[in-house]
């Protein structure tokens, strides 16, 4: 939420402010462009050409029941704007959402795995609605802006932040606070290399919001959500687990920094905006907080959102979020399976039982992902347990059969079987034409091992080893 | 404007820096190419582009070759990555790079190549067609890749990976999928094929 991201999103949001008078007092009108002559016009074509860039991301969430959910959403808070809002959902594990002038909406499923209702949602894309609706970007840059023009002076500022961001700038230039080559240390301290700094840079350099700017939309972004029907607290509970978020981190530089609702956030949530949001929910009770709703919108995308999750490598945060993500007691398989793969990951004392532990208590569940199978195999082959690797490798293999890896699997299967080791490809060149991925040749016969599996398991041994 | 001061100092620093880099030597490579770091050595048929250079702060632990161009094909030659290392170098503490570990399994050894390849830059790096093959003599493991590039370039990929002496090693073809991977593959698995380790 607060400075945004959304990459051409901010800028875009900088072009519609053209519409609207100065100073900020006034909310945009609905459906209000800024005049082609104007200099907010061409932070407008910078937004759509942004936006069109966004439609060819490698990150962006294609499916389409998942875009309309977040979209209705969006629309129940926008209200009369709802008409102007396109959104977009991308697929990278920072919590992020933002809206530009054109109307064009990221949310980044960072945001999606940390949102616990729908009301949650409602709120951050209430406030997003805010800085959109009162033209926040474009304040800034009436702000900062001297002898240039304001499109003149986001051309340049775009160029150097994209510079800035390229060359990994020291954190020097964050202690100026709101300024762009700020937003985009930011960017780089949190996203290092997982997401496009230059791209970003461009968005970053576009959305940087001042405290006051974070003030007034959170509490638009309560206003609402709360005329909308949903519950008042629901601003409040996200926010707040967003600073436990941060104080599980790995890393003490985060735990002892601030947490940020993006990754352009020069200005982190701090005890004073929960308090005002405290404030305004007051002691009101009620609303919809539409958590079954929620989960059941973002279930599909759970394993690869944590997956993507795990790669930012700060494993006390993951754990933080898994944790919270298994609360209710749903999807306690694929829960259950991150969280062993957060801890094999982690490697502090004590993480290798306990992980073994998390994937032995998802597999009690159904929606445990096969790989927990292969998972534990890792574990009982270390163990030198054959029958038990063999038994949880065919049970991989049942489920999986056309794994990445299958082909490997079973080749281990038929080791831990004491089976004829498959012969070793030797690199006879594969059909020239084949994508990769394409369907590889198993060196062990699946029959032969099948039979011997039956065979090796019809025999356990007391203690469940191989004879 | 004194708060963007560092921002453009940032930019004429990227400025200077792209002009430095137009010093940077890229050198032609054929024949036996020897990876020092990783024991192993190479035959290239065909003279290719070694820009090493160009790349050794992000990936000390390669050698980084390609055909026809950075943007159109790249092979990374790894080797000696032991314990505690990472292919991938990240210039913050709070993101760390994927690390080789000593206890690695088969299956997190590809996990920990494929992760890397995702430190790199790419996206939605999926591993294909995991089986053993061998690298040099030894024994190793073969993946085929498949991912995209930020702005949605599809890319295929290959490697060949082992773990000899408690280090890995491994050989990573990444291009467009369209035309220059399909293209290259036979001269790719030559490669593979020529890798020999020292005595």
């Amino acid at each position: 939420m607060k400075r945004r991201r959304g990459s051409c999103v901010l800028s875009a949001l900088v072009l519609a402010a053209a519409t609207f008078s100065v100073a900020g007092a006034e909310e945009r009108e609905v459906g209000a462009r800024p005049a082609a002559d104007s200099p907010e016009a061409g932070l407008w074509v910078l937004s759509d050409k942004a936006e069109s860039e966004a439609k060819r991301s490698a990150e962006l969430n294609t499916s389409a029941e998942l875009r309309e959910y977040v979209r209705s959403v969006a629309c129940k808070v926008a209200a009369t704007h709802c008409p102007e809002i396109r959104v977009y959902v991308f697929d990278r594990p920072f919590f992020q959402a933002s809206m530009a002038p054109n109307g064009y909406m990221e949310v980044w499923s960072g945001l999606m795995l940390r949102a616990e209702s729908e009301a949650e949602l409602a709120f951050v894309l209430g406030h997003e609605t805010g800085h959109y609706v009162n033209s926040h970007s474009w304040q800034s840059l009436q702000a900062v802006k001297s002898r240039a023009t304001g499109a003149m002076f986001a051309t340049v500022l775009i160029g150097v932040a994209g510079a800035v961001a390229s060359v990994n700038a020291g954190s020097a230039a964050a202690a100026n606070g709101g300024s762009a080559a700020s937003a985009v240390n930011s960017i780089n301290s949190v996203t290092s290399g997982l997401i496009n700094a230059v791209y970003l840079g461009t968005v970053a350099s576009l959305f940087s919001f001042s405290r006051e700017h974070e003030t007034i939309a959170d509490a638009f972004g309560y206003d609402a959500a709360v005329k909308a029907g949903y519950q008042p607290s629901a601003g409040v509970a996200l926010w707040q687990r967003l600073i436990d978020e941060t104080a599980a981190s790995d890393f003490p530089k985060v735990r002892n920094g601030q947490a940020r609702t993006s990754v352009f956030d020069s200005h982190p949530v701090a005890a004073d905006r929960v308090a005002a949001l405290n404030k305004l929910a007051g002691d009101q009770t009620g609303g919809e907080e539409g958590k079954a709703r929620y989960r059941a919108a973002i279930r599909p995308f759970l394993g690869p959102w944590l997956r993507d999750d795990l790669r930012r490598r700060d494993f006390g945060q993951s754990l933080f979020l898994i944790d919270r993500l298994g609360a209710g007691g749903e999807d306690l398989g694929v829960i259950n399976f991150y969280r062993g793969e957060a801890l094999r990951l982690r490697r502090k004392d004590g993480d290798a039982a306990a992980a073994e532990a998390a994937y032995r208590e998802a597999i009690r569940f159904a929606d445990a992902p096969p790989e927990t199978w292969r998972q534990l195999a890792d574990f009982a082959e270390r163990r030198g347990d054959h029958a038990e690797t063999a038994r949880l490798l065919q049970t991989f293999l049942d489920k999986a059969p056309n794994a990445g890896d299958a082909a490997f699997a079973r080749m281990r299967l038929a080791r831990a079987l004491g089976a004829p080791a498959p012969e070793v490809a030797p690199l006879a060149a594969p059909d020239p034409v084949a994508p990769p991925g394409s369907p590889v040749p198993v060196a062990v016969a699946p029959s032969a091992v099948s039979a011997a599996l039956q065979a090796d398991l019809s025999m356990p041994t007391a203690n469940g080893t191989r004879p | 404007m004194n708060k963007f001061v560092p921002a453009l100092r940032a930019g004429l620093l990227l400025a200077c820096l792209s002009v430095l880099s137009a010093c940077v030597s890229i050198t032609a490579a054929k024949g036996t190419v020897p990876l020092a770091a990783g024991g192993y050595s190479i035959a290239l048929e065909q003279t290719w582009s070694d820009v090493t250079a160009l790349y050794g702060a992000q990936t000390p632990k390669a050698r980084v070759l390609t055909l026809d161009g950075v943007l159109l094909d790249r092979l990374y030659l790894i080797g000696g990555v032991g314990p505690g290392a990472s292919i991938v170098r990240s210039p913050l503490k709070e993101r760390p790079s994927p690390v080789m570990r000593a206890d690695l399994s088969l299956t997190e050894q590809v996990e920990f190549l494929t992760d890397s390849i995702s430190a790199l830059g790419y996206k939605r790096v999926e591993s294909t067609g995991v089986r053993p093959q061998t690298f040099g003599g030894a024994d190793g493991v073969r993946v085929d890749y498949r991912a995209q590039t930020a702005e949605g370039l599809e890319i295929g990929g290959t490697a060949l990976l082992a773990v000899r002496a408690g280090k890995l090693n491994a050989m990573v073809f990444l291009a467009p999928q369209e035309y220059y991977y399909p293209q290259n593959i036979e001269k790719i698995e030559a490669v593979f094929r020529s890798a020999t380790f020292g005595k």
